[in-house]
């Protein structure tokens, strides 16, 4: 493709080829010719040449803060130098550029390779793409160029961060009734061993017990006793209400930080975490335990957006069968816009089940971006203690989290009538 | 990041690159393709007439700056200035060089512009209050110096016959008009020079733009003045036209003529110049837009002397290829009439070889433009990049197996 500048001079060439031919002046005939001679030896060295491009990140999946460092190699495959060659990483505009740039400009020659290196912060939790990588063919004169696109792109997910919260659990008012697993003496899945049994079709090869085939000459497995566990359930609000706040505070992200904390803790003691989404419909993810549940979890915590409006008492509605008896729930909530919050609390009560609720403050959330006069605040205040009052008056344990006091301080100040 | 060390002096921060070969090469080419273009415009532009200066006339647009000087030298209306003194001019004779011809003209000017664009320089990388203290400093000295001589000369006659209406200074208020007519005589020539060299060592690519389009200018208001249509309607300008006629290819074996030489120097000489300071800023602004951390990343810095060191290749290489094809081209005619003369016997090619309209413009344009057709459609005949791939490959390869061995 031809540049501005390369039209300009071709335009100026012929204008003054042709007005010195009307005025028969030499000069600007030969300037004229000059530049169009100019386009035409450069028109020589145009054209791309066959890259070869990778990229190597450090992690695909990382947390919210952490640092990526992408390493992009070009490698020219052909037997032709690629000129004014400018390559430019394509990086989510959420992410920031710690350590280097991006973009380079390289000269290859055949079979000559260049890497670019550079590191970009993750300050927002998400699912993001690196990629496609931007290539540049100009000629050293800038007069023609040739832009296209590989399509080489790499996936990355920033997960929420998770914060050390054991210590904050087991010192605040949250009954301490999860014990983690407890061995039960039936077969099943666990940690323990039970018996041994002998080899049947579909048995995983790590269950093999090498020494006991070595001896009877018989292919032998394990079995390990069943762990019994609490299933803790975590309903996470994700309505439109919940962006309240700046990008990096408020209430989901507040909650996201606060789910993925939690789950951490219980799925480490092998109970078993359910996660429930609200915002335009609900998302569930089962009971399960394990670092597969944990991947899951923290998957689609990166995942979330706030949107939708979807009302408390639809969600524990619909999770009623589910909620095993007993289980406790987290409900973490800002409790703004939703007039089903208190049924729907009363009903979990009513039904044994732990309630803890953990409530970011948006009324102090929003003061971070917009300015409240002194007496709407203190009034909007008031309404938020009084309806936090009357959920705790379910008996349910509620936490008002402040946006400057960290997760496992905040877990401390559990709020029982 | 794992890195080996790249020497201080090999990073891309701006006061290292400044000194490095290739970007000083850069420069000077742009330099001298500029001096060399002032020397060569004053030549072939700056005579008047022969005729006309018999006539007795001494100042036409040509140009040349010392003429123009003459001509303020004799007005009547400046004679008495203050600081003119005997000589009539206020810039100081030695400093414009009108006592001089031709070379030494030009040498005195042009130091000047070398010691004003550093000035620049200099003032360009002041804070902002020092460039403000300098611009009301300078607005200051020149306001007080085109009125104190006016008040004084006011209040020293009021001394002596009271007080009046002093329309006798007014003179004195003429000293900032004649130095405007005298730097702009000066400036005709000089300004693209000061501009040129501002644009290149203080990396202003409007500076650089401005001083190509002032010759262009140049050159084509030269072009109007000597068209037959203007000097027929308006007479006694007196500017020198360029031979209708191109003249016979005598230099360098036939390749070109001597007119064709100075004409197409001339183009040649605008392209590198606007070309190789471009090239500099280009490069100089890439290497400010990188981030600290890759100024000193070897790739980074490995690559940009291959873009750079590519680019220096390709200034003299294309050049010359441009200068070589154009000249080409301009005697491609010659060649067609050559051809034609083969075909003897025929009456259209006696007809043809004997075509005054083949000589001329038309004929020249015409068979250079088919001259530059094929050479753009060689392309598409030659991979000339493939080539000169598998030459580099070729080199590259038998240096590892010397290496090696």
């Amino acid at each position: 493709m031809w540049t501005r500048k390369a039209a300009i001079m071709l335009t100026s060439g012929i204008s003054l080829i042709l007005i010195g031919m009307m005025i028969s002046h030499f000069q600007l005939m030969i300037i004229g010719l000059t530049f169009i001679a100019f386009l035409v030896i450069n028109g020589w060295v145009t054209g791309h040449s066959d890259l070869e491009i990778t990229r190597n990140i450090s992690a695909q999946n990382v947390y919210k803060g952490d640092d990526i460092l992408v390493e992009v190699t070009v490698t020219n495959n052909s037997y032709r130098r690629t000129q004014l060659l400018e390559l430019f990483d394509n990086v989510p505009h959420e992410m920031k550029m710690r350590r280097g740039i991006n973009q380079m400009r390289m000269n290859l020659g055949p079979g000559q390779s260049a890497t670019m290196r550079y590191t970009v912060r993750c300050p927002l939790r998400g699912h993001y793409t690196v990629g496609p990588v931007s290539v540049r063919h100009r000629n050293a004169f800038n007069l023609f160029v040739n832009e296209s696109k590989v399509d080489d792109r790499t996936d990355i997910t920033v997960f929420p961060q998770v914060r050390e919260v054991e210590e904050a659990l087991l010192r605040s008012n949250v009954p301490k009734m999860y014990t983690g697993a407890t061995t039960l003496k039936t077969p099943g899945q666990g940690m323990e061993f039970y018996s041994l049994r002998e080899y049947l079709p579909g048995d995983a090869f790590r269950m093999i017990n090498w020494k006991a085939f070595a001896r009877t000459g018989e292919l032998m497995v394990n079995e390990k006793t069943r762990d019994a566990v609490t299933d803790v359930f975590i309903i996470l609000d994700i309505r439109d209400v919940a962006r309240i706040g700046t990008v990096l505070k408020n209430p989901l992200e507040m909650g996201t930080v606060a789910a993925a904390s939690i789950a951490n803790y219980f799925i480490r003691r092998r109970d078993s975490v359910s996660i429930v989404t609200y915002g335009d419909r609900m998302n569930y993810l089962p009971p399960e335990t394990g670092d597969k549940q944990y991947y899951k979890t923290l998957s689609m915590l990166a995942g979330v957006t706030s949107k939708g409006s979807m009302p408390l008492q639809a969600v524990t509605n619909a999770m009623s069968s589910r909620i095993s008896r007993g289980s406790p729930v987290f409900i973490i909530s800002s409790l703004e816009g939703d007039g089903t919050t208190l049924p729907a609390i009363r009903n979990l009560s009513g039904k044994g089940h732990e309630v803890i609720v953990l409530s970011p403050s948006s009324i102090d959330l929003e003061r971070l971006v917009s300015r409240i006069p002194r007496m709407s605040y203190e009034v909007l205040k008031l309404e938020r203690q009084n309806r936090l009052t009357a959920i705790s008056g379910y008996g349910a344990k509620v936490i008002d989290w402040m946006p400057d006091i960290e997760l496992s301080q905040a877990l401390l100040q559990v709020k029982t009538v | 990041m794992a890195m080996e060390n790249v020497p201080p002096s090999q990073t891309l921060h701006l006061p290292r690159l400044r000194r490095r070969w290739q970007i000083l090469f850069l420069q000077a080419i742009a330099t001298a393709a500029l001096l060399a273009l002032l020397f060569r415009m004053t030549e072939v532009y700056g005579p008047c007439d022969e005729g006309f200066l018999e006539d007795g006339n001494n100042w036409c647009p040509s140009y040349e700056h010392t003429r123009g000087l003459m001509w303020v030298n004799e007005q009547p209306s400046f004679q008495d200035n203050a600081l003119s003194g005997t000589d009539g001019l206020i810039l100081p004779r030695e400093l414009v060089g009108i006592d001089s011809t031709g070379f030494a003209s030009q040498v005195v000017p042009l130091t000047m512009c070398f010691l004003l664009a550093g000035l620049w320089m200099f003032y360009q990388t002041r804070d902002e209050k020092v460039k403000l203290w300098t611009r009301r400093g300078c607005t200051g000295a020149v306001v007080l110096w085109a009125i104190v001589p006016f008040i004084l000369d006011w209040f020293d006659e009021i001394g002596v016959i009271g007080f009046h209406v002093p329309l006798q200074h007014i003179g004195s208020l003429l000293q900032p008009l004649q130095l405007a007519i005298e730097l702009f005589f000066v400036g005709i020539v000089f300004a693209p020079i000061l501009a040129g060299l501002i644009g290149i060592w203080s990396l202003s690519r409007r500076a650089l733009t401005w001083a190509v389009g002032f010759f262009l200018m140049i050159i084509g208001v030269h072009a109007l003045l000597t068209f037959q249509g203007i000097t027929d309607s308006v007479a006694g300008i007196g500017l020198k036209p360029l031979p209708a006629q191109i003249g016979e290819a005598t230099l360098y074996g036939g390749l070109i003529s001597p007119l064709a030489l100075d004409l197409l120097g001339i183009a040649i000489l605008i392209l590198l110049f606007h070309e190789a300071g471009n090239a500099v800023i280009g490069h100089l602004e890439y290497a400010v837009m990188l981030p600290d951390a890759s100024k000193s990343d070897p790739e980074y810095v490995r690559q940009f002397n291959n873009v750079v060191n590519s680019h220096v290749l390709h200034t003299v290489s294309i050049i010359g290829g441009v200068a070589l094809t154009t000249a080409l081209a301009l005697e491609f005619d010659a060649l067609m009439l050559d051809i034609v003369a083969i075909m003897e016997g025929g009456q259209w090619s006696g007809q043809v070889s004997e075509s005054l309209e083949l000589q001329l413009t038309y004929g020249k344009v015409i068979s250079a433009g088919l001259f530059l057709l094929a050479v753009a459609g060689m392309r598409y005949v030659v991979p000339w990049q493939r080539v000169s791939g598998l030459i580099e490959a070729g080199i590259a390869s038998l240096r590892g197996t010397r290496s090696e061995s």
